[in-house]
């Protein structure tokens, strides 16, 4: 395996990213590093930071491109970020993710004081299209900016608590579709917003995982809101957005399909190859190489060896494949690891994909 | 009678496994009434109701929201029990004290190991979440307790597991508590590497590990 060269990229990740969507030949598989809160210590910033100033979060999009030449920059309200609109509270941990602590629903009854936030001015939804606005300017050229939001399903739950939520799908079904009707409408209301900037928009839905909920519920309380979220991303003229679930998806990847989403992004919980044969023909798929054991417990070598399975798994799938990690990278992960699962892309993933390269 | 009583007990953990909070007070009333040991029918009622409830989570029939349904239940019939117990005769538990490390609010899964580990008779200290690494060692030093557990969902986070067995270390304490971790990020291979004494996968598997490291 040591034998293979790294060929320098033909294509810029923009080129490379339309040629994808597009069905035409491309230079080597894409490959989506999900640098997330780590780009903070590419500028010593704290990670707070990030997400409450512009001029940080766009410093550190850049840094990321030039350290590890990412090939997508993203920014978005984070998971906790439409519910904190509604008027759930979130704190900024100097070194960590941003986590909702007060949730907006306590009672049934707080939810008639609720609406829809404004797109712009509720929460931190002017910092994110500043972001977004600034980041097409730097970058658009060379990478496409992508803007996330998170799932109704993962909304509900923080407004509400993720148990109260859980158990609300249970004792008081109707309240439980109101709390994801306010999140969707929400979320909705902000994607027309940023979809007016030449942003891809994606969507990351971990509460709706098969490792929370059946896929009775999923059908239920997750599947329509999502469907109608990606309805209304494409009516405004977006690319089918990227969904991401975390955790066992495996019998809900038919549905995630249905959403009419145009990628799945799947956790390392699960078999790239078993989902290739369920949905491969419908879908990209997108992952799933480890982010703890791999990236941030592992050498450059476990990284290579861990991408050579992915491709194995994943090269031939139908829709396409991309490289990417499973699931968030954690912050602290080593550089020469996201060095070595950059250069694994090139090393193996050289158009036409040869399966020698990777078994 | 022992006959009513068994079937008393099966009722009980029939209805735990059905959510059916309203029908596990009713019975855990007539278990009062009737005189019923309490702490059998908490034992062989309620917790062997949740313990059946935790397998068909295991064996995916059940998610989350049953879980946390029956759990309600299981703590609905608790209250009624509780104040009935013979307290003599039982043997001391072990203690444990549990939360989310700090910079994390996910506790849904801290919440079902604990409720795991109460319906298997140890005496759970719950920190609640986002739980600084030095609370947790004045805490299990303070009540005596023997395990220590730890729970995040966030890759973010799961250093701060890595903090408390640090200060273990640092105050010569670290023989004394049995340090197990869980959630979603963690993996046997981060317990290693931060010298954990164990992992377990889920809440039934939690209860497995505990009575394995303190019997």
């Amino acid at each position: 395996m040591n034998n293979v060269l790294i060929k320098k990229d033909q294509m810029t990740a923009k080129e490379r990213n339309a040629a994808f969507i597009t069905g035409k030949p491309y230079d080597r598989i894409p490959c989506n590093l999900f640098i997330g809160d780590h780009a903070a210590r590419l500028i010593g910033a704290k990670v707070s930071e990030l997400h409450l100033s512009v001029e940080k979060a766009v410093e550190a999009q850049i840094a990321a491109f030039k350290t590890y030449e990412s090939e997508g920059a993203g920014i978005g309200p984070g998971l906790g970020g439409i519910a904190e609109a509604i008027g759930s509270r979130q704190e900024y941990p100097y070194n960590g993710a941003p986590f909702v602590s007060d949730y907006a629903v306590k009672e049934i009854e707080d939810i008639n004081r609720l609406s829809i936030p404004d797109p712009i001015k509720g929460g931190r939804f002017s910092i994110i299209l500043q972001v977004a606005e600034r980041l097409v300017e730097k970058l658009g050229r060379e990478i496409p900016i992508s803007v996330s939001v998170p799932g109704p399903f993962t909304t509900a739950g923080n407004l509400r608590g993720a148990e109260k939520f859980l158990k609300d799908l249970y004792k008081n079904p109707e309240f439980a579709h109101r709390l994801l009707r306010l999140s969707v409408d929400s979320t909705i209301a902000f994607v027309r917003e940023a979809a007016k900037l030449d942003v891809n928009i994606n969507i990351a839905e971990p509460s709706a995982s098969g490792s929370l909920i059946s896929r009775k519920q999923f059908k239920e309380f997750a599947f329509p809101y999502l469907k109608e979220l990606t309805d209304n991303i494409k009516e405004l003229g977006k690319p089918a957005p990227s969904l991401h679930i975390c955790g066992n998806t495996k019998k809900v990847w038919e549905d995630m399909a249905d959403t009419g989403a145009g990628l799945l992004s799947l956790d390392n919980q699960v078999d790239l190859g078993e989902a290739k044969q369920a949905v491969g023909s419908r879908v990209v798929l997108v992952g799933n190489i480890k982010p703890t054991e791999t990236m941030y417990l592992g050498k450059p070598s476990d990284v290579e060896e861990n991408a050579r399975e992915c491709l194995r798994k994943a090269y031939d799938s139908p829709k396409g494949y991309i490289l990417a990690l499973g699931c968030g990278l954690p912050i602290p992960t080593p550089p020469e690891n996201i060095h070595a699962l950059r250069d694994s892309a090139r090393k193996y993933g050289q158009f036409p994909l040869n399966p020698e390269n990777f078994n | 009678m022992a006959l009513y009583t068994e079937e008393i007990f099966e009722k009980l953990s029939d209805s735990v496994v059905d959510m059916d909070e309203e029908e596990v007070v009713k019975l855990s009333k007539q278990a009062v009434s009737d005189e019923i040991d309490a702490y059998a029918a908490i034992d062989k009622g309620l917790a062997n109701g949740m313990e059946r409830a935790g397998k068909l989570f295991e064996e995916e029939e059940y998610f989350i929201p049953e879980l946390l349904m029956c759990s309600d239940a299981m703590y609905a019939g608790l209250e009624v029990l509780k104040p009935h117990i013979r307290t003599s005769g039982q043997d001391e538990k072990s203690k444990i004290v549990i939360g989310v490390i700090e910079g994390d609010t996910h506790d849904i899964g801290k919440n079902l190991v604990k409720i795991m580990l109460e319906t298997s008779g140890f005496d759970v200290i719950d920190m609640g979440r986002d739980v600084p690494p030095q609370k947790f060692v004045e805490t299990a030093r303070e009540t005596g307790a023997k395990v220590i557990a730890l729970s995040t969902l966030m890759t973010t986070t799961m250093d701060g597991m890595w903090e408390v067995i640090k200060i273990l270390n640092k105050e010569k304490i670290r023989e004394e508590f049995k340090v197990i971790i869980g959630g979603g990020p963690i993996s046997q291979s981060f317990a290693d590497k931060i010298g954990a004494d164990g992992y377990s996968v889920n809440a039934a598997d939690a209860v497995r590990l505990v009575r394995r490291l303190v019997g």
